[in-house]
Parts: C-alpha cells; sequence; structure tokens
C-alpha cells in the first residue's frame, strides 16, 4: 500500500477492485479511446495490401512524415531485425527488408509509441514491456523456425504485440485512479497492485487494438489464443508466442515479478508440444538477452 | 537394471511405451491407475514412473501427491494428453517432476527423455544416420559448442535452385569434405533441422525466394555456421553485394578454381593447418604439394602472427617453428620475412626446424638471415633452453 492510501486509511484491495469494475464497464461499453494506427503506415499497409507497391512511391509516403521514418529506421536497425549492416536511408530500409518485413515493421513502429510515456511514474514500466515484448517477438520467430510452423510472421507480429494492451490500460489506469481519488499528485496503489490489474484486463484491450489497426485475423487470433496451449495444433502460433512469452519471463526480460513456477511449467509443456530441443532453447535464451541489450544500448 | 513404471489406464499407450523403450536395456513395470501404481511402487522399487494424468479410481495428481507424502522422490515423467498449467503446474510443486510428454508422442522423444532421466544410465540403440547423407558424419558439437544429439554433421550444404550448379562445386572440392545441396528453400530448411554445417552457400538469385530472409531463418537453425553468398559473375561489387545481406563472404559464379580454393581454405583447413604445443608452432604438410600455393602460405601465415602474439602474452622469451613438413620455397621466405619482423616488435627469438635447403633459403635474405635453423626439434629445444 503506498503511503497515500496508508494515510487515508483505504482498503487498497477495495479501491483496485472498484477501478477494475470502472475499467471492465468502459472496455464492455467501447469507450476506451484506443489509439489508432499513424496515418502514413495505414496508407502504406494500405499499398501492400494492393500489391507490390513501386518501392520508391512507398518510400515517398512514408518520407512525408518525418517522425515515422525515423522510428523505421530505428526499427529496422534494432533487435527486431538485426541487419548486419546498419541501414542508413529509408530507401534502403524499404528496399533490403523487403515488402513483405516492412508490413511488420510498420506495426512495430505503432506499437512502440503506445509503449512512450512521459509519465515518469509508468514510463519505466512501459520501457520494460515493450523490451518484454520485443525479446517474446523475436523467441517467438524462432520458435516458428525451429518447429517448422507454416507462418513465422504470424507468430512474431502477435508476439510484439501480445502485452499492447498494457500500457493503455496502464494509462487509463492512471487516470481513473486521479479521477476516483479525486487527487492529480500520489498514487493510491502500489506498483505490484497497479501491475496485476493491469495483467486482469489487458488481453481484450489488445485484441481490440489489433482489430482496430486491422491486422490479419491469424495475428488477431494468436494474440487472443496466446493464454493456453493448443495440445490439438501443437504448431499454432499462439503456442509459440505462449512459449516464447514464458521464456523471455525466465530470463527476466520482463516487466515485474514472474511466478517462476508458472513460468518453468509453461516452458516444460511447450518443450514438449512444440517439439523444441534444448539446444534451440538455448539459443532462444541468448537471443532473447541479446535483443534487451540491444534495446538497451 | 533399472527399472521403469508406467502407469497409465490405456493399455495401447502402455503398450506404445514399451514398444518404445524396447532397446533401453530396462525392466519395464505397469499399472493401470494411481492406486495400483502406489502399489506396484512398493514392490518394484522403480527407478522411474511414467505418469499419465487422467485415470479413473486414482488420477496422477493424486498418486504424485501420496507418494510424495511418503517421502518418496523417484523421479516422475507426465506422459499425458493434458496441457493445461493449472493442472501441470501444482504436480511440478509436489517435486521430481523430471520432465513432461504430450501425448500422442514419438518414441524417439519418449526414449531419450527416459534415458536422460536415468542419468543416460541404460544403453541406448544407436542412431541411425539420416538418409541420403552418405558424406555425413555424426558431429560432436551443435550450435553454441554443445553437442546436437545425433545430428549428422556436413562440411557443406549448396542451396540454389539450379542442380548443375552444386554439382559444379562438389566436383571442384576435394573428396573429403562431405556435401549436401537443396534445390528450394524447404528442403534447405529441413536439411538445416536435422544436421549440423560448418559452411552454407546460398545464391541470392533463387526465383521467389527472398535470400536475405532465408539466410536470416537459416542463422537461426545453423548459428555457428559460416553464409556463404552465390553471386553473379556480372554483379558489380560482389563483395558489397554479400556483405550487405548479411553474408559472411561470397562465391562468384561461374565458379573460379583459385576462389573455391580460397574457400576450403578459409572454411576447412584453418583449424587443423597449425598445430601449437608451449612455444613451439608445426605447421600441417599439405596433402598435396601443390597445395602450398598463396592462400595456403597466406592463412598460415596468419595464424602464425596471431600465434605469436598469443606466445608473447603467454611470456614465451623464444619460439620454434617446425618447418620440416614444408617444401622450401619462395612463399616459406616471404612468409619468414613477416613472421621475424613480427616477434622483434614483440621481443620474441625466432628459431627454425628445417633442413639445410631451408638454412641456404633464408640466408639469402637480410631480414632472415640472422635466424637460427636446426636440423630437429630436439636440437632447437636443446639451443633455446626449453
Amino acid at each position: 500500500m503506498t503511503a497515500s492510501a496508508a494515510a487515508s486509511g483505504l482498503n487498497v484491495a477495495g479501491f483496485a477492485d472498484k477501478l477494475r469494475e470502472l475499467m471492465l464497464a468502459k472496455i464492455a461499453a467501447d469507450k476506451l479511446v484506443l489509439p489508432p494506427m499513424p496515418t502514413t503506415a495505414s496508407r502504406v499497409m494500405e499499398m501492400l495490401d494492393r500489391g507490390n507497391p513501386d518501392t520508391s512511391r512507398v518510400t515517398s509516403v512514408l518520407e512525408s512524415d518525418p517522425v515515422m521514418s525515423l522510428d523505421i529506421l530505428r526499427i529496422a536497425n534494432s533487435a527486431l531485425y538485426s541487419p548486419k549492416v546498419p541501414i542508413d536511408s529509408l530507401n534502403r530500409a524499404v528496399s533490403q527488408i523487403g515488402q513483405r518485413n516492412l508490413r511488420n515493421v510498420l506495426t512495430a513502429a505503432a506499437a512502440r509509441r503506445i509503449f512512450n510515456s512521459r509519465n515518469p511514474e509508468v514510463r519505466d514500466i512501459f520501457n520494460k514491456l515493450w523490451e518484454h515484448s520485443v525479446a517474446v517477438a523475436i523467441a517467438a520467430r524462432q520458435i516458428a523456425v525451429h518447429a517448422a510452423l507454416e507462418d513465422k510472421d504470424v507468430p512474431y507480429m502477435a508476439g510484439l504485440l501480445h502485452d499492447v494492451g498494457k500500457p493503455v490500460v496502464g494509462s487509463h489506469l492512471l487516470e481513473l485512479e486521479r479521477a476516483v481519488a479525486r487527487s492529480r499528485s500520489g498514487r493510491w496503489l502500489d506498483t505490484d497492485t497497479w501491475m496485476q490489474l493491469v495483467d486482469g484486463l489487458h488481453r481484450d484491450v489488445g485484441l481490440a487494438i489489433a482489430r482496430k489497426w486491422k491486422l490479419p485475423e491469424a495475428v488477431c487470433q494468436a494474440i487472443e489464443d496466446c493464454v493456453e496451449y493448443d495440445a490439438a495444433d501443437r504448431k499454432s502460433s499462439a503456442n509459440a508466442v505462449r512459449f516464447a512469452n514464458a521464456l523471455a519471463k525466465r530470463e527476466g526480460v520482463v516487466a515485474g515479478e514472474a511466478d517462476i513456477v508458472q513460468v518453468n511449467t509453461v516452458l516444460m509443456i511447450g518443450r514438449s508440444i512444440l517439439g523444441l530441443e534444448d539446444e534451440a532453447i538455448a539459443s532462444m535464451a541468448s537471443a532473447v538477452h541479446e535483443a534487451a541489450a540491444g534495446l538497451e544500448a | 537394471m533399472k527399472k521403469v513404471l508406467t502407469v497409465d489406464d490405456a493399455r495401447a499407450v502402455r503398450m506404445m511405451i514399451s514398444k518404445a523403450l524396447k532397446d533401453l536395456q530396462i525392466e519395464l513395470f505397469e499399472a493401470e491407475d494411481g492406486q495400483v501404481g502406489l502399489q506396484k511402487v512398493g514392490e518394484c522399487e522403480p527407478d522411474l514412473i511414467l505418469l499419465d494424468v487422467t485415470m479413473p479410481v486414482m488420477d496422477g495428481p493424486t498418486m504424485l501427491k501420496e507418494l510424495r507424502a511418503t517421502g518418496n522422490q523417484t523421479p516422475v515423467i507426465l506422459l499425458t494428453a493434458e496441457s493445461g498449467s493449472t493442472i501441470i503446474g501444482p504436480m511440478l510443486s509436489a517435486g521430481a517432476v523430471f520432465d513432461y510428454v504430450i501425448k500422442p508422442f514419438k518414441a524417439d522423444a519418449l526414449r531419450s527423455k527416459v534415458v536422460a532421466a536415468l542419468d543416460g544410465q541404460v544403453s541406448e540403440a544407436a542412431v541411425t544416420a539420416p538418409t541420403g547423407a552418405a558424406t555425413a558424419r555424426t558431429g560432436p558439437l551443435g550450435g553454441n559448442g554443445v553437442p546436437a544429439a545425433g545430428k549428422a554433421f556436413v562440411d557443406v550444404l549448396v542451396i540454389d535452385d539450379m542442380d548443375n550448379v552444386s554439382r559444379k562445386l562438389r566436383s571442384m572440392l576435394p573428396d573429403r569434405i562431405s556435401f549436401n545441396s537443396s534445390i528450394d528453400r524447404r528442403t534447405a530448411m529441413n536439411l538445416c533441422r536435422e544436421r549440423v554445417y560448418r559452411a552454407v552457400v546460398i545464391d541470392l538469385e533463387i526465383p521467389d525466394v527472398d535470400s536475405v530472409d532465408l539466410l536470416r531463418d537459416l542463422r537461426i537453425l545453423q548459428p555457428t555456421a559460416a553464409f556463404v553468398a552465390l553471386v553473379m559473375r556480372s554483379v558489380d561489387n560482389p563483395e558489397e553485394e554479400a556483405r550487405v545481406k548479411g553474408f559472411d563472404s561470397y562465391l562468384v559464379k561461374p565458379f573460379r578454381p583459385e576462389q573455391v580454393e580460397e574457400f576450403v581454405g578459409n572454411y576447412f583447413e584453418s583449424l587443423d593447418l597449425l598445430q601449437v604445443v608451449g612455444n613451439i608452432m608445426e605447421p600441417s604438410a599439405p596433402s598435396d604439394p601443390d597445395q602450398a600455393t598463396e592462400s595456403y602460405y597466406r592463412r598460415l601465415s596468419q595464424l602464425m602472427t596471431d600465434g605469436l602474439d598469443s606466445m608473447a602474452a603467454a611470456c614465451h622469451e623464444d619460439v620454434i617453428l617446425d618447418l620440416a613438413n614444408l617444401p622450401p620455397s619462395a612463399k616459406m621466405q616471404k612468409m619468414l620475412v613477416k613472421l621475424r619482423t613480427k616477434s622483434s616488435e614483440l621481443g620474441i627469438d625466432l628459431c627454425v626446424v628445417g633442413s639445410d635447403e631451408v638454412s641456404s633459403l633464408l640466408k639469402q635474405l637480410v631480414e632472415t638471415a640472422e635466424i637460427n635453423v636446426y636440423p630437429s626439434r630436439a636440437e632447437a629445444q636443446a639451443a633455446s633452453g626449453a
């Protein structure tokens, strides 16, 4: 319990329940303002949807948005894409990444913005969440390669976005907390309680964002289904994301504390379901750390 | 003999387990539910229990709980179709759950987990070599330097949609280099899942294949392999083309003999080219005198230069180069000029083991005239006081 809450004698558990109710009501009534896909990214996605657009036209659309251009260059050079030679121009990024990966990079750039916060109370947590998301995306992609999944882009995107609802829910919770407590300063919820609330509420919101961004249904499905293994469809993207999520947590690339028994259970089950060898898992664990170190650098 | 108890209500599953483990030197016991399982534990005192979760009379979680309550810590492998973490998690918390195998299972997967659970104290049937790998051998190491259990080790994989390309390269490589080829992405990916390669050669122009994307995936499967781009001779700057796309090096096609020779030297000879023991460096003799070419000496020179650095770091005051295996040549002379300069910079005395011809060769140049040449290693060691 925080000092503010303790001083007021407020029941924190009751307060948290109240916030949860309000959030659920907001989500159910579709009154939660969800972040839109940036216009430039949408335009380029539409061009990609129409099929095989000219690279120079794509570059020209992106250049009209300097912030998005910078984001794309940053993502293209980050641990998410890991080029051996740094990509120093938008034109090269577009031609070298390829149209298939460009869609992923655009979505990643859009998602990254959601995890940005000027609020010093949550900035570090949101950054950690992004670091975790990147690690999960990279590990999920590696799982797709090792386990011969049909598609590797879907687990990658679902891994990147599986927690995208958390910063949105987290920010709304902060606002609600202040409104309910009628206080602009001081926190009533301690970070752990706040994170528990976020954990319990984020899934639907993340899914709603993915749908609003018109991401492929397979990605939305994987975000929705990655809460439990599907033993009937062993090579599913959702299974890959579930395993990758647990692996990142075991490796400490996570916001907050992880339940290590739960994490080890998920890993043990997933290793058998996905047919992963220890050697491959060790390699993924290294990639998870490299991803985190790459983002910190 | 190690004893394994299978607790599963399905007779078919128990039979499958028995079949999967028949090659192991173990004694197998069976029980059809948890209650019988507990009795059998008392009777046969197994070294390992293969435990199903959902069973009539007494289920797996209950049996495990009761077993642990008695203080019995026999390792358990859960063998079940149940994948929910809310059911499996508490069983793990009960302790000594060694592993988990989902049903239906592959016999190999179960067998390897049983062997691991019994600390490898059972003999396992020999691993069958993958088909179509006549030249493959079982390698000691896989990715990250850890054993790649049962994976065949192959030197080269060539991925090119035109079969003739791999045939041509095969014909230009020494026979001792093992070789696989693939004309499509899917086969290449499967080969890389099953085997460990030292070098993977990828054509940059395979129709409908993004070579950069393929490279990215193959690096995941082959973290220790070198990746070599196959570039058309018409490309302006093949080195830059390969580098920008993330490859380690390149080969131009049609192939040139000297480039293939360099490829072999870079990836298949350097490891065995030089032996270093204490303050003695001895190059391996070229199997073919014609092999002692420019690239051979270039690699040898680089390895010996690095060797001098290591010896200086290890505080050796003198170094013996045992060149008795090498025929005297201008290339050897050139290499020794470089090594003499390097050893002087490091403050290390350099002497050579070689024939009279080598001695005469070194006397011809001012830079190498002062190097002492001994007819045998023993004499060189005696002179250096080693």
